[in-house]
């Protein structure tokens, strides 16, 4: 079954091209996300089903006339009709917008270029090799990042193209908050509509059970789980928690869940802001992972599967990603994949793309088969997922040439995928230049030819494994006979199955 | 719909039966099961063709024959565990027939891993000598069996235990069973081109215009290296070949094959001279309307190199190509 996330806004296809092709097939402009952020901020949670409804009719009228771009969104008035404006102090819109600001002058002043750390004869590749973003809105000090990280060993150029790259990606996922928000007015097809009013019904009558054992609760925290409920798109009997605490360790449940420990979605929502702010901050991995697990289980034990999950996991997944933990990156994944085939909105495309390569880098070829005849065209055309499968071609075919290549403009966060199987592929490709090639090669040919960053870089790996002895110092070229047999131990090693339990 | 039913049912009750039973039963098993698979299809048809406006209690999703599979999986593990120590007498003389509608219905729902399975099952119990020798079996199973296997070891890239299977398929086949042929040569005429570089006749061609649509134009343009041809007649057949299975068998064939023939038409063109420059490849390739760089160029000799489909070195400093004396692209 193809996965399609476009399914859920349909409208969105007739929008005119001016958006900005990044594979997601609901851009906003900024200014209409701007326009929503305000009507929900002048609306308390009780009004915001009201106002839902309001956004939902003017936007999608906005899109079927085509005018989603064209409407000055800033000026436009908020659709008030039959809401009153109550200003409750629910004020995670605005935290959102702050965030946003402030990431905005951060990113001015983290674009250092040190360029001085470059090692030195290695003349930088062409821009247009920026190969890896970060994870999601979040900027660092490039200093901060390469002595935090485990990676640091890269070259601070590296970390500097990094963070220009992620300059692209940053609108991207800040916005699914927000777009999340807005999708949910925009993309109710009729039925779903019916559904959700049929749904909503059932949810008043829920709550009212709900709410008169703990009838000394607060009434905004009684409000809110009516919006959340309303919001989400299935509804079986719902577990519903009560805590408030915004951060909670990861514990591995053995019984029934307890209502005071799980946090209802309104909480998570803060929850998810707070940890964005921290791993901004704090860089703390372990902290976060922790953080996020638990996040996750509540949001499971809850049943709640809808954007905000989507969300939630596409986060940790990228996070994950960028501190190399491809477990923690494939358990997600795995739950990614059933909730994009509920057609939940987020960005499945992205995520397609780094399947491909996981399955590359696990040498998976029944799943790659599988995956290969169900790709549609319109998913092969992606970006993303074109250059997943050229990777595919060229593993395949030995190519290291093309594939270096493409390691080094790995779209989104792939680069971090291939990490995984590039040294690998570089021992493979060792083999094949010392088998081809005599008497010798240049350093500086197995620099470009493997993808390194610098001669330097290049040479450390040789040294790792056991080929810098057959360098001839002065001229540094290796003698690609001497090497051979080296070369070929270290490729059977490499390609060795390693069964890590529980992860491959 | 009823009638599916009703013959699940029926199977069901058969295999209860066949418990207890000797092989007289086999005939009725055969039948049984096949209809039960073809109507099973048909009954997937209709669900799938009916407008899906009532949610009914029952699931509405075509998904008969997958359970019509697991109906017929335990038909297998009933001939598989007979317990009857006549040999003669035993239920196990059924397993290939079942194995093999089996797979055709794995086939049908895309669930290769679960015939890979079978398979595995299968070897485990012919290795404890627990089922007679394959070959005691009837020939009208073993095609079947065979073809299967052969085909799976084929998505695997396994192509020596492909070859050999598809080629006991085809040896046993009856002379006139053109579409079984048929279907066996879709598989082994790739795999002989990858193995052997190995070219079918033109009797071929005339005797299966099926395939002589699909792959003549391929084994054509390979011969002659054209890789621009190739790679069109490729695209053109792309969605044929990817549910198939054969697109990636085609792409390597293009590595291995095409490509270096490619490279070898040069080599002859400069007169088989031994030093060729790196440069004249590339012209070679801008030829058919492929621009690459050296170090494009470069890379793919030094796999051909490597992969033994060409026969000499490459000189980085030169940017030359040194080829063998003595056959330099061996065959």
């Amino acid at each position: 079954m193809p996965l399609s996330s476009t399914a859920s806004v349909p409208s969105s296809s007739s929008t005119p091209p001016k958006p900005p092709a990044n594979g997601n097939p609901a851009v906003w402009p900024d200014s209409l996300k701007a326009y929503v952020g305000r009507c929900f901020a002048s609306v308390g949670p009780s009004q915001r089903g009201a106002m839902e409804k309001n956004l939902k009719n003017v936007i999608t009228s906005a899109i079927e006339a085509g005018n989603l771009w064209a409407i000055d969104w800033d000026t436009r008035e908020l659709p008030l009709d039959g809401i009153k404006a109550v200003d409750d102090g629910e004020d995670k819109l605005e935290k959102l917008a702050k965030a946003k600001t402030k990431r905005a002058e951060t990113m001015s002043n983290g674009a250092v270029s040190p360029a001085a750390v470059v090692a030195k004869r290695h003349i930088s590749p062409p821009p247009s090799s920026l190969y890896k973003s970060t994870s999601i809105a979040f900027t660092k000090s490039d200093e901060q990042y390469s002595t935090t990280n485990r990676q640091a060993s890269l070259s601070v150029s590296k970390v500097t193209k990094r963070s220009a790259k992620w300059d692209q990606r940053s609108v991207e996922p800040e916005t699914t908050d927000d777009s999340a928000k807005r999708k949910r007015t925009s993309s109710s097809t009729e039925t779903n509509y019916q559904i959700s009013n049929i749904e909503k019904a059932k949810n008043e009558k829920r709550l009212l059970r709900f709410d008169s054992p703990s009838s000394n609760e607060n009434t905004t925290r009684a409000a809110t789980p009516d919006y959340a409920s309303i919001v989400q798109d299935n509804e079986p009997d719902k577990f519903v928690g009560r805590s408030a605490q915004l951060e909670k360790k990861y514990l591995r449940l053995t019984s029934a869940p307890d209502p005071e420990t799980v946090r209802p979605l309104h909480v998570l929502r803060q929850t998810l802001d707070l940890l964005k702010q921290k791993w901004k901050s704090e860089r703390n991995y372990a902290y976060i992972c922790d953080q996020f697990k638990s996040m996750r289980q509540d949001l499971t034990v809850q049943l709640i599967q809808n954007e905000f999950t989507v969300n939630v996991y596409e986060i940790h997944a990228r996070i994950a990603l960028e501190n190399g933990d491809l477990g923690e990156y494939n358990q997600c994944q795995t739950q990614l994949r059933s909730l994009y085939e509920k057609n939940i909105a987020g960005h499945p495309i992205e995520f397609l793309a780094y399947r491909i390569l996981y399955l590359i880098h696990t040498r998976n070829r029944s799943d790659m088969n599988d995956l290969l005849i169900e790709l549609t065209d319109e998913q092969k055309a992606d970006d993303a997922i074109a250059h997943a499968l050229r990777v595919r071609d060229a593993v395949t075919d030995q190519d290291y040439h093309s594939l270096m290549k493409l390691y080094l403009s790995a779209p989104n966060m792939g680069g971090y995928i291939m990490d995984s199987f590039i040294d690998r592929e570089r021992h493979a490709a060792l083999e094949i230049i010392c088998k081809a090639f005599r008497p010798d090669v240049p350093l500086r040919f197995l620099t470009d030819e493997m993808g390194f960053e610098s001669d330097k870089s290049c040479y450390e790996f040789l040294e790792k494994h056991a080929l810098h002895q057959f360098i001839d110092e002065s001229s540094l070229r290796l003698r690609t006979k001497d090497a051979y047999a080296t070369t070929q131990t270290n490729r059977t090693t490499a390609f060795k199955r390693i069964d890590i339990k529980g992860q491959i | 719909m009823e009638a599916y039913r009703e013959q699940n049912a029926l199977t069901q009750l058969i295999n209860r039966i066949a418990e207890r039973t000797d092989k007289w039963i086999l005939p009725v098993i055969y039948t049984v099961t096949q209809e039960l698979r073809i109507i099973a299809i048909a009954a997937d048809h209709h669900i799938a063709d009916r407008p899906s406006s009532s949610s009914t209690y029952n699931s509405t999703k075509p998904n008969k024959l997958e359970e019509a599979a697991r109906t017929i999986n335990r038909t297998l593990t009933v001939c598989l565990n007979d317990r009857n120590s006549a040999i003669a007498q035993s239920r196990k003389w059924g397993v290939y027939f079942i194995i093999s509608l089996l797979f055709k219905i794995y086939f049908k729902l895309g669930t290769i891993s679960l015939a890979t399975s079978i398979v595995r099952v299968l070897n485990a119990s012919s290795a404890a000598g627990d089922i007679p020798s394959v070959d005691n079996y009837p020939k009208a199973h073993l095609v079947t069996f065979k073809y299967y296997v052969g085909v799976l070891a084929f998505m695997d890239e396994e192509y020596d235990k492909a070859e050999e299977h598809l080629n006991a398929a085809l040896n046993n086949c009856h002379r006139r069973a053109s579409t079984n042929q048929e279907l066996i040569l879709q598989y082994l005429l790739p795999t002989h081109l990858l193995l052997h570089r190995r070219y079918p006749q033109k009797g071929v061609w005339h005797s299966f215009p099926r395939l002589q649509t699909i792959y003549e134009d391929l084994f054509t343009a390979s011969k002659r290296g054209d890789m621009r041809t190739y790679e069109a007649a490729l695209a053109a057949r792309e969605k044929l070949f990817v549910t198939r299975r054969i697109y990636l068998t085609m792409l390597k064939i293009r590595t291995k094959i095409v490509r270096p023939r490619l490279f070898e038409q040069v080599y002859l063109a400069c007169g088989k001279s031994t030093r060729v420059p790196v440069s004249a490849f590339r012209r070679g390739l801008e030829f058919v309307g492929i621009d690459v760089d050296d170090d494009q160029v470069e890379c793919w000799a030094a796999v051909m190199i490597y992969q033994g489909q060409m026969k000499g070195y490459i000189s980085r400093e030169k940017k030359t190509i040194v080829l063998s004396n003595s056959d330099p692209f061996p065959s």
